[in-house]
């Protein structure tokens, strides 16, 4: 295996993300026999066959689909030997892959990112957002990211989980509703109106979870697919919500009406990622994570907008 | 993610592939060009050639000429261990590739019909697991048979163990590796004289039928319509969910226009989507049934009542398969599947008289 080159690489992983010879060369930019020429000198050399042609197009062997996160992985370190000439005063430079819940995206991701990019410039972010926390081990796994933001605990062999704090799940009621109890007993939400978002959400089942705990069940009868929706939607009175962490006083500060449950929802959340496979810019990022931060990450007590 | 194909890597990124970290960590490792290049067995010229080549991809000198030989510059030196985790990388993947040629690692993917799964697929699945432990093995259950053969045409599977005959289709081989023997099985405490059973016997008695994936239906298709026995018989009962009902219902394709579910229909008083709850249906009375050895050895070992047929019903069984060569995994599987079957013997249960 001693000329395999960034071209071949990449030309193989289109043919596993498109299942076709012909979309990948298309995506690739070049024709399909040049694509097809570079896989098979590719094959030689690995001495395996990777990719079956079938009618429908190409799917992987076994050895194709055992190979796809090496070949992710050498990418990745083809381009972190770019990376480590090419940086400003010695610093990480290059490209970290991320990957998140939609809750966990906006708190703690964002204000994290903020603060990295301020001490990392040089350094290229881009976040992928997935429904299931279960999913982010197997995404880090396969190559498609290199560091994992999730709820825990999660399922995983072979990764660290650096825990980092909670968050509190808090309950979130439309501005100008007769003011509801503080702390919120979880039985006074029986049979609420709420907002919900579509999917299959780990906030969602902590909360279906918590309030089942106690024989109460909730009624959405606002669902919408756009997590964005919901403090608009609790703000313009359509219903009450949950929110977690930052998110819930931001929309105190919006004017709705946020209160802790009793007994309260917190969840753990923690950075995941896998031993010996951290680029400079994703240590500095960790290290980052880990340390003590003066904001403070623990979703505080109940408000009032 | 495929990122613009220019042919050149972008400014900063010193190597176009693996070959060039390799030449660029010998000259590191030797302290000069003409002691790397013996040690890769290139010619000084063109590792030199190399080596200014990287330098340009990277935008930087690599190795100043001192007194002391070739030795790296500071960004040289801080390339090093970037290339050596992506020759490390490489080792990882080749080995990964050659642990799944050599069935040290991977994973065997089959699909089966329901009635070859007890009889002989464990035992051949038992007997690759123990050769192989590094390889997992994946067993999904065939669709109906038309499913079966476009699955299999398309490359969503590659090896198929199905009781035969398959529909024909371009491209596709067979291979029959054995068959079932069928016989009868009764509810405990059903008085039957001694001997085989014939056909016209078993048409007489309330059946219960399986309706995907089982044994004999062909067979048993084949050996009553022989006997004589006509179709509309007896009640149906729907025992299994919403899907045996459907099936029911979508059932009448085939080149006869007769599709299994109106075959069984035609002969059969209890019809059962699922193969395993035959035994426990036999064994409450519901009916009796034909079923392969293994099934028949079950029953009988919960005090059901079998015997064999007569004429004897047997039902080919094998691999289905397109013509171009298999993956490692399952080219193994086949030889050890061919040995298991060829080993089986054709001795039936003990509970005859």
């Amino acid at each position: 295996m001693r000329s395999v080159n960034r071209q071949q690489l990449e030309y193989f992983l289109a043919v596993a993300e498109h299942g076709s010879l012909g979309h990948a060369a298309v995506a690739a930019g070049v024709s399909q026999p040049s694509l097809s020429q570079a896989l098979g000198t590719l094959e030689k050399e690995l001495g395996a066959a990777l990719v079956r042609r079938v009618r429908r197009g190409a799917v992987l062997t076994p050895a194709g689909h055992a190979f796809v996160p090496h070949a992710r992985l050498l990418l990745r370190e083809l381009r972190r030997t770019g990376e480590v000439i090419g940086g400003p005063d010695g610093r990480p430079a290059g490209e970290l892959d991320l990957v998140t819940t939609p809750v966990l995206a906006v708190d703690p991701c964002a204000p994290l990112l903020g603060r990295f990019r301020g001490l990392h410039p040089g350094v290229r972010v881009r976040v992928q957002v997935t429904d299931r926390d279960a999913e982010v081990p197997g995404m880090l796994a396969d190559g498609r990211a290199e560091v994992g933001l999730a709820y825990l605990p999660l399922d995983a062999d072979g990764i660290v989980v650096r825990a980092l704090a909670e968050h509190e799940i808090m309950a979130v009621f439309p501005p100008g509703e007769p003011s509801p109890p503080d702390p919120l007993p979880v039985r006074w939400l029986a049979g609420r109106e709420t907002v919900g978002v579509t999917g299959h959400s780990r906030q969602r089942a902590l909360v279906g979870d918590h309030l089942a705990a106690h024989g109460v069940r909730l009624r959405v009868t606002v669902e919408v697919a756009h997590r964005e929706m919901v403090v608009p939607l609790v703000l313009a009175g359509a219903g009450m919500s949950f929110l977690a962490g930052k998110v819930a006083r931001w929309a105190a500060g919006q004017g709705a009406r946020v209160r802790r449950l009793d007994p309260p929802l917190r969840q753990r959340y923690g950075l995941v990622y896998v031993p010996g496979r951290l680029s400079p810019a994703a240590r500095a990022l960790t290290g980052l994570a880990v340390a003590p931060d003066d904001g403070g990450h623990v979703g505080g007590g109940s408000h009032d907008g | 993610m495929v990122g613009p194909m220019t042919g050149e890597p972008g400014r900063g990124a010193p190597f176009t592939g693996l070959r060039q970290a390799e030449y660029f960590l010998a000259v590191v490792d030797s302290g000069g060009i003409t002691a790397a290049a013996r040690r890769l067995h290139v010619a000084q010229p063109s590792l030199s050639q190399t080596i200014r080549a990287i330098e340009r991809q990277a935008g930087a000198e690599l190795f100043e000429r001192t007194p002391r030989g070739v030795v790296p510059t500071p960004a040289g030196r801080a390339l090093v261990e970037p290339a050596r985790r992506l020759l490390a990388a490489r080792r990882a993947a080749g080995r990964a590739v050659s642990d799944v040629a050599s069935l040290r690692a991977g994973r065997l993917e089959l699909v089966a019909h329901a009635s070859v799964t007890a009889d002989p697929l464990a035992r051949a699945v038992g007997a690759f697991r123990r050769a192989h432990p590094g390889v997992g093995v994946l067993v999904e259950d065939a669709p109906d048979d038309d499913e079966l053969v476009y699955a299999l045409a398309d490359g969503r599977h590659e090896l198929a163990v199905v009781s035969l005959p398959l529909p024909p289709a371009p491209g596709l081989v067979t291979e029959e590796l054995g068959h079932h023997d069928i016989w009868l099985a009764m509810a405990p405490g059903t008085v039957v004289a001694p001997g085989p059973v014939s056909a016209a016997e078993v048409s007489a008695m309330p059946l219960v039928a399986v309706l995907h994936g089982g044994s004999a239906r062909h067979a048993i298709r084949r050996a009553l319509a022989d006997a004589g026995h006509e179709e509309g018989t007896g009640r149906e009962e729907d025992t299994g969910d919403e899907r045996s009902t459907r099936h029911q219902q979508d059932a009448g394709h085939g080149e006869d226009g007769r599709g299994p579910a109106r075959a069984a229909r035609s002969w059969a008083g209890v019809v059962t989507p699922r193969l395993g709850s035959v035994i426990p249906l036999v064994l409450t009375g519901a009916g009796a049934a034909l079923v392969d050895r293994w099934y028949a050895e079950r029953i009988a070992e919960q005090g059901g009542v079998v015997r064999r047929l007569d004429p004897p019903v047997r039902a080919p069984f094998g691999v289905a398969r397109r013509r171009e060569p298999l993956s490692p995994a399952c080219r193994v599987f086949l030889d050890v599947l061919r040995e298991t079957c060829a080993a089986r013997s054709a001795d039936g249960p003990g509970a005859e008289a």
